[in-house]
């Protein structure tokens, strides 16, 4: 093994995988370019945009503040793992293309990511509560609106 | 809030939108190749002056480094790149890695190659630089008037005459501060050379001028080179134009025979490209006490860079807003050190509108009249400049209609008079015109392909950064043949492709449309045509044979599906052309455009001025202890010609009026006088609107009452959002508290007592 690389067990979208990783690589990148899952997006590497936003054991963290050395052991959920099996949408995802939630579409996956943690943690009861808990995840299109009637038709639609 | 689950207006959903809340769309970042090097910028830590030295020693010796490239190694063997202005591609004329000079802080001095993006870091930050530096001036109201060059000036009649027998002048300085694009996907590079073939992945607004753009500066000829950009991020005018980093990460995939890719960082943006210039404005209007106006002058300083001239004042489409009178206008681009300032969303309508639309709101408040009808008082008949008649003018109808929408006749004309009693805040209401000229597009040529398995595929090298272009064709064609929507494929971002514009000026959906329309009609007479060729029996006359629901239906009431058509035609594929080059545009231009040069028709043609039209409500929350302003709610109504897809229409005009929330309450590029530079240029200190500050939006749009521009008759409302947009706010602002913020961004220590 080379000096700069160790050893990470992490579980992906329910897949295992055991990887040898650089220290100083991020998870992002351990997902993007060690896993191919490309669905989750750097729009600054700093913390301040939220393009990156995948689940850790259930939580929504931003993959490019952490290193992936330090996931070990960890449940990744990505916008990858999100549909059915077969193949069909998560109904957040719907919700997203019945509201046309986007434009550009960059910062759509870490939107989507976050918003189900917003329900999730029971932040999605108020179009203000939603905007207040989302405000990590930056959209250059402004796509705001459709965004958070996306996140509350699915809340509602929970009986958040 | 609504639980119904309503589906977009205009029918088909977004195109792509599947592929975007999946993940599955690529982007350039998102595209590897077997083999692939990573490379990383090291940027100038210094303003301006010449580089004496460029240690790389350290660098060398990271693990998997594999190239450093400084001017050193450079020269001679990359480039000239000519910038858009002098009828190339490039962003700027000026190459960073020409030679030891550095002109402004940030420039890019060396790219680095390595196995993995961790290795190319670490080695580009222990690239060393010595250099001899010079005095930079970043800030443009520090710099020498003398240097200022001008770049317009119009004049019609006498308006400082107008000043002299006016009752009412208003005569005021605004300011606009510089800005940056920060679309979420920053640049990136991907160059992959197969033999002596180019193939750049790249998120551009321009894939056929990023193509020749890439071939003039590397000595390649064009039909080596390929781009795709199948998807960009947001490009909002920042990726129009071939930036230097793409052309170097294809000389280092030349240089070591493996594909590269760079993924620029988000605090190197700034100095890699475009930005929107800082501007001031000195605007001066005379008007009768009635309010009808005498004149209007407006001269504006706008910052430039060393290397380059862009226009970008704007103040010749100002000037045909209102029945000013007499006009007198003048630009000048003032020479700063930093890169070369670019296009912005509304490059030239946002900085003027800002300017002249808090003016008539001030002369509005001097003539005691309602800034609604002071606007609609001075409605011209024809165009002021050229006299020309207006081709499809409407502003009255969405200043009418957007008074509706807000409730404006609500509204408590006095300073302080309204409030909040839940929030405690004062209200104010503020009310601005939009405009943006209606450029008539490039040059557009598309093909339409149908296979045996049914599938229509348009082709052409457009591109969709988010506008909704895909889309837009997809609900033209789905229209047009009668066809099933999920056997219509939309394909643009290649080169390859057929000659497409730059996604630009609002017009290029316009214009791909006008080629898509032509190309769906020339099919379906093809498949009329084959279907009397292969059911003789059937023949319909000339003309009759119907399209429906993927199928040619004849009058003897056979219906054969479109797939069915291409099979029986020896299986082959039925391929046809379609084509739109706009009026005004010469054979010779048509070329120009096949070489990659920017060809645009003109919103000027010689029977009409064409340009679209809207107007902006917006309600502000001012908390008077601390000052600070939200942006409640807002209302635009605009139009923009023929509506190709209402949603994705109003999904675009309602981020570009955000845009204007966020340039009039945050948005800004601090100067750091000391080391000369912008400081602060990443998202932790470059504010954006956040979900928190993004007010309710509500979004109309009327239909124009004249005759259509062109035979597509649709305008684009990419740009025309944001133009007007930060006016309304300050105008509101002013209601709210009766401080007249001339400057952009209003801040909380404007609006409270120091
Ligand atoms: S990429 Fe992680 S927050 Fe921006
Ligand atoms: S859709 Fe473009 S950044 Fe959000």
């Amino acid at each position: 093994m080379k000096p700069e690389s160790a050893v990470v067990s992490i579980t992906v979208n329910g897949t295992p995988h055991r990887l040898e990783a650089d220290t100083r690589r991020t998870l992002v990148d351990l997902l993007r370019e060690d896993l191919g899952l490309t669905g989750t997006k750097i729009g600054c590497g700093q913390g301040t945009c939220g393009a990156c936003t995948v689940h850790v054991d259930g939580v929504r963290v931003l993959a490019c503040l952490l290193l992936a050395v330090t996931v070990e052991g960890g449940q990744v959920l990505t916008i990858e793992g999100l549909g059915t099996p077969d193949g069909g949408l998560h109904e957040l995802q719907q919700a997203f293309i019945d509201r046309d939630a986007l434009q550009c579409g960059f910062c759509t996956p870490g939107q989507i990511m976050s918003g189900l943690g917003c329900i999730g943690e029971g932040r999605a009861n108020t179009a203000e509560e939603i905007r207040e808990s989302m405000s990590g995840n930056l959209c250059r299109c402004a796509a705001y609106p459709g965004i958070v009637a996306a996140i509350a038709d699915v809340a509602e639609g929970q009986g958040a | 809030m609504t639980g119904a689950r309503t589906p977009p207006e205009g029918r088909l959903p977004r195109v792509d939108a599947r592929d975007k809340v999946t993940g599955a769309a690529e982007y350039t970042y998102d595209h590897s190749e077997p083999g692939q090097l990573h490379a990383a910028l090291v940027c100038a830590t210094f303003a301006r002056g010449v580089l004496r030295d460029i240690r790389t020693a350290a660098a060398e010796v990271v693990p998997g480094v594999r190239l450093i490239l400084t001017h050193r190694d450079t020269r001679g063997a990359v480039g000239p790149g000519l910038a858009l202005m002098d009828g190339g591609q490039f962003h700027t004329s000026f190459d960073p890695l020409a030679g030891p000079e550095v002109r402004y802080h940030g420039q890019m001095v060396a790219l680095v190659v390595a196995d993995t993006p961790e290795q190319a870091e670490q080695a580009a930050a222990l690239v060393e630089l010595t250099a001899e530096e010079l005095p930079a001036q970043v800030d443009p109201y520090a710099a020498d008037e003398a240097d200022d060059i001008e770049v317009f000036a119009l004049r019609r009649g006498d308006p400082a005459g107008a000043v002299t027998h006016a009752d009412l002048v208003v005569e005021a300085t605004y300011e606009t501060a510089a800005q940056l694009h920060q679309p979420i996907e920053p640049y990136a590079t991907n160059a992959r050379w197969s033999g002596d073939r180019l193939t750049v992945w790249s998120p551009t607004q321009w894939v056929v001028g990023e193509k020749h753009g890439l071939a003039a500066a590397l000595g390649v000829e064009p039909d080596q080179v390929r781009v795709i950009s199948r998807h960009v991020g947001g490009a909002f005018g920042g990726k129009a134009l071939t930036l230097w980093h793409t052309v170097y990460t294809a000389e280092a995939a030349r240089r070591l025979r493996r594909p590269v890719r760079l993924g620029v960082r988000r605090g190197q943006m700034a100095t890699l490209g475009s930005f929107r210039p800082a501007s001031r404005h000195r605007v001066r209007l005379a008007a009768r006490r009635d309010g009808t106006l005498l004149g209007y002058e407006h001269a504006c300083r706008t910052q430039g860079s060393r290397s380059d001239v862009l226009p970008l004042g704007g103040t010749a489409l100002s000037a045909r807003l209102y029945r000013f009178g007499a006009v007198a206008v003048r630009e000048h681009v003032v020479p700063t050190d930093v890169i070369t300032p670019g296009f912005m969303r509304a490059p030239l309508e946002f900085p003027t509108s800002f300017a002249l639309e808090c003016a008539i709101d001030e002369l509005a408040v001097a003539a005691g009249l309602d800034p609604v009808e002071l606007r609609r008082l001075n409605e011209p008949e024809v165009d002021p400049v050229d006299l020309l008649p207006f081709s499809g003018r409407n502003l009255p109808a969405c200043l009418d209609r957007g008074a509706e929408l807000f409730g404006w006749s609500r509204r408590q004309a006095p300073v302080g008079s309204m409030a909040d009693p839940r929030t405690g805040e004062t209200l104010g209401w503020g009310v601005a015109a939009a405009y943006y000229p209606g450029y008539g597009g490039g040059p557009t040529f598309c093909r339409a392909r149908l296979s045996g398995d049914g599938v229509v595929e348009i082709a052409l090298a457009a591109q969709d950064p988010g506008t909704g272009l895909r889309t837009a064709l997809a609900q033209l064609v789905v229209e047009r043949l009668r066809a099933d929507p999920r056997r219509v494929r939309i394909s643009l971002g290649d080169s390859d492709l057929p000659l497409a514009p730059m996604a630009a000026g609002s017009c290029s959906s316009a214009t791909a449309a006008a080629a898509v329309e032509d190309a769906a009609d020339r099919l379906l007479r093809r498949l009329r045509d084959l279907a009397r060729k292969h059911w003789p029996g059937q023949e319909p006359a000339p003309g009759q044979a119907v399209p429906d629901r993927h199928r040619i239906v004849t009058p003897g009431g056979t219906s054969i599906d479109f797939g069915e058509i291409a099979r029986r035609e020896d299986g082959q594929a039925v391929t046809v052309e379609g084509s739109w080059i706009p009026e005004g545009l010469t054979p010779g231009m048509v070329a120009d455009a096949r070489a990659g040069r920017f060809v645009q028709a003109h919103e000027t043609t010689p029977t009409a001025y064409r340009a679209s039209y809207g107007a902006h409500f917006a309600e502000v929350g001012v908390d008077r202890v601390t000052g600070r302003v939200r942006v409640r709610r807002m209302v635009g109504v605009f139009d923009v010609g023929r509506v190709l897809h209402a949603a994705m229409l109003k999904n675009q005009l309602r981020g570009g009026m955000l845009w204007g929330v966020g340039h009039a309450l945050m948005e800004q590029l601090h100067v750091d006088k000391e080391h000369g530079r912008f400081m602060g240029v990443d998202l932790g200190s470059y504010h954006i609107l956040t979900h928190a500050d993004a007010p309710a939006v509500e979004v109309e749009l009327v239909t124009p009452p004249g005759p259509h521009a062109d035979p597509v008759g649709a305008r684009g409302a990419g740009e025309i959002g944001v133009v007007g947009s930060s006016a309304a706010v300050a105008n509101a602002v002013f209601h709210a508290t009766g401080r007249r913020i001339r400057r952009l961004p209003i801040r909380a220590h404007d609006l409270v007592d120091q």
